[in-house]
């Protein structure tokens, strides 16, 4: 089983800058990624979307999706712009930061995403994020099942399922299961010391939380789609640091499939 | 580039006790270390002369401090050294840069002249010396042949000087070698500020600060620092440095380019 991995574009930004796009790409397609997610977080991208569409073609790489992080009431005509014009990706993760008006708003907001994205046949998937407006699974279950929209969705990032200590893997997947698109995951271990004061992102080798487990439940539930890795907050020399996480990650591909019974155990 | 590359011997001094030099000089030349900085204290001074016989190894600096009444002890390092010629000098006289630092440079320098001995001046953090811009500005003042700096990228990064290019510009003409590790900003590192883990760990970026040294021509010798709080198993922590230094420098071969980043906008 060859399964997609991906590497979020916030990767290639620490503490000491953002590596150009073309770098990155560069370094994915080297190592033997798949694809990558770039961020146009609030509607300022620090990668220019028009260098998007030439991605395959130059790199050998998908663009998984694209990443928007939502102030409502602030930034929505921003992001309307860019679902209504950026070529090259298919998938928008859309986080739910902030909101002025309130969740009648957010509402409206997506709403109004659901019709642009059927005409150009973009797909919407929101991405629960810890200190955000929607930030567990289950809040974002209830809006995909209130416009139970075929071009809406969720994404499951097990970093802020673990960070947000809402637990139930099994439960939480299987409620995601008729909604989910996209997959992330970080290596984490809780601690106040990590992101937000709750959790750590590490590289996926490292931390608390059993990336082995969370791929096999994931494989219960018949996801066959991409997984993504995280990137945020590691930095330090960035190529080594998704040489381990690619490693690591079709490393527990190889046990799934050789040791199924590994995984066969109750979670939490 | 293709640097030798060096490792500081406080990794070899742990909770448990401090290696014997053998120990020391085979695991490093088994590693693929090309020399050793070997700290003041250390009870190895005299055998410095045998380390490149016997193992092949340079033993590129000595790391000293000074503080307050240690004088006649630093002076008696510039004038017995043998088999070394490089002093990294850190200063600790008080909350800054003092006259007592000025007076001890002062005192050594004409040995340093007589001796053939370099000072690299060790900007370190929560020390009187603790910014490149102290030790260029102290540099500048002394303008002497045998006064330098040691580059640190653990104090630069732990200090948040920030401003990589500008900080290396300044540095440029005194610049004798460059120190680094693997370092993340943490209460539970070194001093509260931040940690000191083998090369490929931690958050800053040494791939881009190696790729700003290469642009600029930088030609001496990289060493590593290692502390406490890596802990763990001595030789499994320096050869991943190892490993990881070399990977960066054929990166930087491969794709100079690639460490070229933009500022952070924020």
């Amino acid at each position: 089983m060859a399964r997609s991995i991906h590497a979020l574009d916030s990767f290639f930004y620490s503490s000491m800058g953002i590596y150009a796009f073309q770098s990155q790409c560069e370094m994915l397609a080297e190592l033997g990624y798949d694809g990558i997610t770039v961020s146009a977080w609030g509607g300022t991208p620090y990668t220019d979307l028009s260098l998007l569409p030439g991605v395959p073609a130059a790199h050998g790489l998908k663009v998984e999706a694209l990443y928007l992080v939502l102030h409502e009431g602030r930034n929505d005509t921003q992001l309307r712009r860019i679902i209504e014009t950026v070529e090259g990706v298919e998938l928008i993760e859309l986080a739910v930061q902030t909101s002025i008006n309130g969740s009648a708003s957010i509402l409206r907001f997506i709403e109004s995403i659901l019709p642009i994205a059927e005409r150009r046949g973009l797909r919407i998937a929101l991405y629960p994020h810890l200190h955000h407006v929607t930030q567990t699974t289950t809040q974002v279950v209830q809006i995909c099942e209130y416009f139970n929209h075929p071009r809406l969705g969720a994404s499951f990032n097990a970093y802020h399922w673990y960070g947000s200590q809402e637990g139930h893997l099994e439960k939480r997947l299987e409620a995601m299961k008729p909604w989910l698109m996209q997959v992330v995951t970080s290596g984490s271990a809780l601690s106040q010391l990590g992101w937000g004061g709750i959790a750590t992102m590490e590289p996926v080798d490292r931390g608390e939380m059993d990336n082995f487990a969370v791929i096999a439940a994931l494989d219960r539930i018949g996801y066959t789609g991409s997984i993504g890795v995280l990137g945020w907050d590691y930095g330090g020399d960035i190529y080594l640091k998704l040489q381990r996480c690619l490693t690591t990650l079709r490393d527990i591909d190889q046990r799934l499939e050789r040791r199924p019974a590994w995984a066969d155990f109750a979670l939490k | 580039m293709n640097l030798p590359l060096h490792h500081m011997d406080f990794i070899f001094q742990t909770r448990l006790g401090t290696y014997p030099l053998a120990a020391q000089c085979e695991m490093l030349a088994e590693t693929g270390y090309q020399g050793l900085t070997m700290s003041a204290w250390s009870k190895d001074l005299a055998s410095i002369p045998l380390v490149k016989a016997n193992w092949g190894l340079d033993v590129g600096a000595i790391y000293l401090i000074y503080r307050e009444g240690l004088e006649s002890f630093v002076t008696n390092i510039f004038e017995s050294v043998e088999g070394c010629t490089t002093i990294e000098l850190a200063l600790h006289s008080g909350d800054d840069v003092t006259d007592l630092d000025r007076r001890m440079l002062e005192r050594v320098l004409p040995i340093c002249e007589r001796r053939g001995i370099h000072i690299a001046l060790y900007p370190h953090a929560r020390y009187g010396m603790q910014t490149t811009a102290q030790a260029v500005a102290l540099c500048e003042e002394f303008n002497h042949p045998n006064l330098s700096i040691v580059f640190n990228g653990y104090h630069w990064y732990a200090m948040e000087e920030k401003a990589l290019e500008q900080r290396l510009d300044a540095v440029w003409p005194w610049l004798h070698q460059v120190n680094i590790a693997g370092t993340r900003r943490s209460p539970l590192g070194w001093g509260g500020l931040a940690t000191i883990e083998p090369l490929d760990e931690g958050e800053m970026d040494n791939f881009v600060l190696l790729g700003a040294l290469e642009r600029r021509g930088f030609d001496g010798r990289v060493g590593v620092l290692g502390w406490e709080s890596m802990g763990g198993d001595v030789y499994g922590n320096l050869r991943r440095s190892s490993v990881a230094f070399r990977s960066m420098e054929q990166r930087l071969a491969a794709h100079p380019e690639w460490s070229l980043i933009n500022e952070l906008p924020y």
